[in-house]
């Protein structure tokens, strides 16, 4: 094990190279370029055997990506905002044929021209598609979410694709100390060889994969793929564990509480924020506030018993969107949406208030995440909700 | 428990590279006193264009600052025979949840010490539209230093610096005629005049580490420039000045209800510059027209990438200093060489502010 002070796309860089992959397909966009960078360097010092293949477009990227992965070969690619949208009917069709292809993404606001600051949006545009999704808080997790992606991906009862999220510039470009394995270690958790699967383009066993499809195939091919989502919780919590297990570090699968203990309310969110959640919390808790933070490692699988177990002791709740859904129920963020229908059937739920915060990239700051604490706790006195929805640090 | 943090100043593509050595630098030797840190360039700036005003980081948790004595002692051993140091890591946690935080920030809240790579730029910096210029010490915490690489005096360089109502130290060290890595001679400074961001022995163990076969070459360069950095204190203004064209975001910029919809500004007017962005702290050079030799020919005037020329043949084609950014173009087609380049702070009593 060696620290080094290094960006979340060096950790991921570091993760794809110990998962010896074959094949790596590029297009620069910021922040995800440092990840190609890094790994175009690691080729080219030796340190790392794989295809290198510049693409003419992220169209292109994602589509060999696809393509490398039906081949066998485990790949990895990645994009950020406008370019992750540009590639999307790659995108659409990457679960739909089954193939773990592993992608980085770079959250980057969609797109005022030139701006590209945080913001969630970019991926959760393709929420609904069959990839899975996670956030690290910091490049130490990156790596860590990385190299577990590769396992849960390649997981013959999963074969669905796999993003790793990462927040621009705050994760991709601040250097944080960093404890990176050695190679035998990462290499003892995922083997450099994927599990056999069925659906392998290979001369000796033809066959054809995503034919012409009608109405005869359409829901039943859309049943597996929602039965590989649903496999997939399993097979997370058991990669998890064996992660912990091997490299003593890791968490819990879905879901970290922070300071939940005794928590009258709670604020949930994902990725970055939760290192100013984790200071505001601390500070709140000193002045006599019983709050705690929830983080959501993962979005898809969205691990729905989980949360409900983890959010049902709470009087109220904050969820913190780094995203947007105009036009949604309350005109709320699509996590929201999701965390607030998720604890409907629940006898007694908590109160859900939505916070839109950091949107095209802005600062999410300690002091901003005290006032949403003191906020939500004056409603668990009160009991009185003035606003389902508030954005945060707008000028108004 | 306490944040340090150390800026760095500089431009764009020229000194792209060092900024982030010496980010890195910094950080790694914060962990070898057993502290965690983080570094970082500041997202929105465009370091791929040249002379550009650009800024890094590195941001610090310590328990308490590193020992200004035991510096001391370290510099009169041999930087060859100086061992490096054995770090506690015992605190390295804690010191870790308070700096987390600051990653989630594009500049620290305050820092303790700026290094500049490049002189001219104490005149400030506006890297982006709208923002106005930034005082070098805009960051700066009451009481902390100024490294500026210069061959001048701290007193004149002073002259060109905005008077603010913070005491600091103004420290000059010739890292240009030190070493080619200018960072050195600035971290070597550092150390002498801000004491406690990180200590003197774990810089040196990193420079020897980073540098392998130069290691003990350069990390002498740390010593002489700790040996040689010369300062003056400066005290507070009485009061504060307004400064020209700075404005502050969140507070001063338009609410979302007075924007106009759908991404839309008003154009620059016709054949005018921009209003809303002034290019003067891109340039470290100014060109000044020979009026003697000029022959009128206009090119310079033709070739001005930034239309910051008149077109008018009486004016000698007379430079708007407030968009030029001192590329040097005009002074290299000039056939009858009547333009020459000079260091901006060559103009000295100018009305800056």
């Amino acid at each position: 094990m060696v620290r080094v002070i290094t960006t979340g796309t060096v950790a991921i860089a570091t993760a794809v190279k110990h998962a010896d992959v074959d094949v790596i397909s590029a297009y620069p966009i910021r922040p995800y370029t440092g990840v190609m960078n890094e790994l175009a360097r690691m080729i080219a010092d030796g340190e790392l055997d794989a295809e290198f293949i510049v693409c003419d477009s992220e169209h292109t990227q994602f589509e060999i990506a696809k393509h490398a992965a039906a081949c066998g070969a485990r790949v990895f690619t990645g994009s950020a905002g406008i370019g992750w949208a540009y590639a999307h009917e790659a995108i659409v069709v990457t679960p739909t044929d089954r193939v773990p292809v592993v992608a980085m993404v770079g959250n980057r606001a969609l797109d005022d021209p030139g701006n590209f600051g945080v913001e969630h949006t970019d991926v959760l545009v393709a929420r609904d598609l069959g990839w899975m999704m996670c956030w690290p808080e910091n490049p130490q997790e990156a790596y860590d979410l990385t190299l577990m992606g590769y396992k849960i991906a390649e997981n013959p009862n999963v074969l669905l694709p796999y993003i790793v999220n990462c927040d621009g510039n705050f994760i991709t470009h601040v250097r944080f100390p960093v404890d990176l394995p050695d190679e035998e270690l990462a290499r003892e958790f995922l083997p450099p060889t994927p599990p056999p699967r069925p659906n392998i383009l290979h001369p000796d066993k033809p066959i054809s994969i995503a034919p012409h499809v009608d109405y005869y195939w359409g829901t039943e091919i859309r049943r597996q793929m929602d039965q590989a989502m649903k496999n997939a919780i399993e097979v997370t919590k058991r990669v998890h564990e064996e992660f912990n297990k091997i490299f003593g570090r890791g968490g819990p699968p879905f879901i970290e509480e922070i300071n939940t203990k005794d928590a009258d309310v709670a604020m949930i969110g994902v990725g970055g924020m939760t290192m100013v959640a984790r200071a505001a919390v601390r500070e709140l808790r000193q002045k006599g506030i019983n709050i705690g933070f929830v983080k959501l490692r993962r979005f898809r699988p969205f691990a729905t018993e989980e949360i409900r177990e983890a959010l049902r002791k709470f009087k109220v709740v904050a969820v913190l969107d780094n995203d947007f859904s105009f036009g949604s129920a309350h005109c709320g963020g699509i996590l929201f949406q999701e965390i607030r229908s998720a604890l409907y059937d629940l006898s007694e739920r908590p109160i859900v208030v939505n916070y839109l915060i950091g949107l095209g990239g802005r600062e999410i700051t300690v002091d901003a995440m005290k006032r949403i604490g003191k906020e939500i706790y004056e409603i668990s006195k009160t009991k009185e909700v003035k606003h389902i929805v508030k954005w945060v640090d707008v000028r108004e | 428990m306490a944040i340090f943090a150390v800026e760095f100043d500089g431009r764009g593509v020229t000194q792209t590279a060092l900024m982030r050595a010496a980010s890195e630098i910094i950080c790694t030797a914060a962990d070898k006193d057993g502290f965690p840190s983080i570094g970082y360039e500041r997202y929105d700036d465009a370091p791929d264009r040249v002379g550009v005003p650009i800024k890094g980081f590195s941001v610090i948790s310590r328990t308490a600052p590193a020992s200004y004595e035991k510096d001391l002692e370290d510099v009169a051993v041999d930087v060859e025979k100086l061992s490096p140091p054995t770090p506690d890591y015992s605190y390295y946690q804690v010191c870790y949840d308070e700096l987390a935080p600051e990653a989630m920030l594009y500049e620290p809240r305050a820092v303790d010490a700026v290094l500049v790579l490049d002189d001219t730029l104490v005149k400030g910096e506006e890297p982006w539209a709208y923002i106005g210029v930034q005082p070098i010490h805009e960051k700066l915490k009451d009481g902390g230093a100024i490294i500026v690489n210069s061959k001048r005096d701290p007193e004149y360089l002073l002259e060109f610096i905005h008077p603010t109502t913070k005491r600091y130290k103004l420290a000059v060290i010739d890292a240009d005629s030190m070493d080619k890595i200018i960072i050195l001679p600035l971290i070597g400074a550092m150390l002498k005049v801000a004491p406690g961001i990180v200590s003197y022995r774990s810089v040196i163990a990193t420079v020897k580490e980073r540098y392998k076969a130069e290691g003990i070459k350069k990390a002498q360069v740390i010593k002489d420039a700790y040996n040689k950095v010369r300062w003056i204190e400066v005290p507070p203004a009485k009061e504060p000045i307004q400064i020209k064209r700075k404005r502050k975001f969140l507070e001063e910029f338009p609410k979302w209800h007075e924007m106009p919809i759908g991404l839309v500004v008003p154009a620059p007017p016709v054949n005018g510059p921009n209003p809303h962005f002034k290019t003067d702290t891109f340039r470290t050079y100014r060109p000044v027209t020979d009026t003697s030799k000029c022959n009128k020919d206009g090119l310079c005037w033709l070739y001005c990438p930034d239309s910051a020329r008149s077109p008018d043949p009486e004016t000698f084609f007379a430079v708007n200093l407030e968009y030029c950014k001192g590329c040097g173009i005009c002074a290299e087609v000039c056939p009858v060489k009547a333009i020459k380049m000079v260091n901006e702070l060559d103009f000295r009593g100018e009305k800056l502010w």
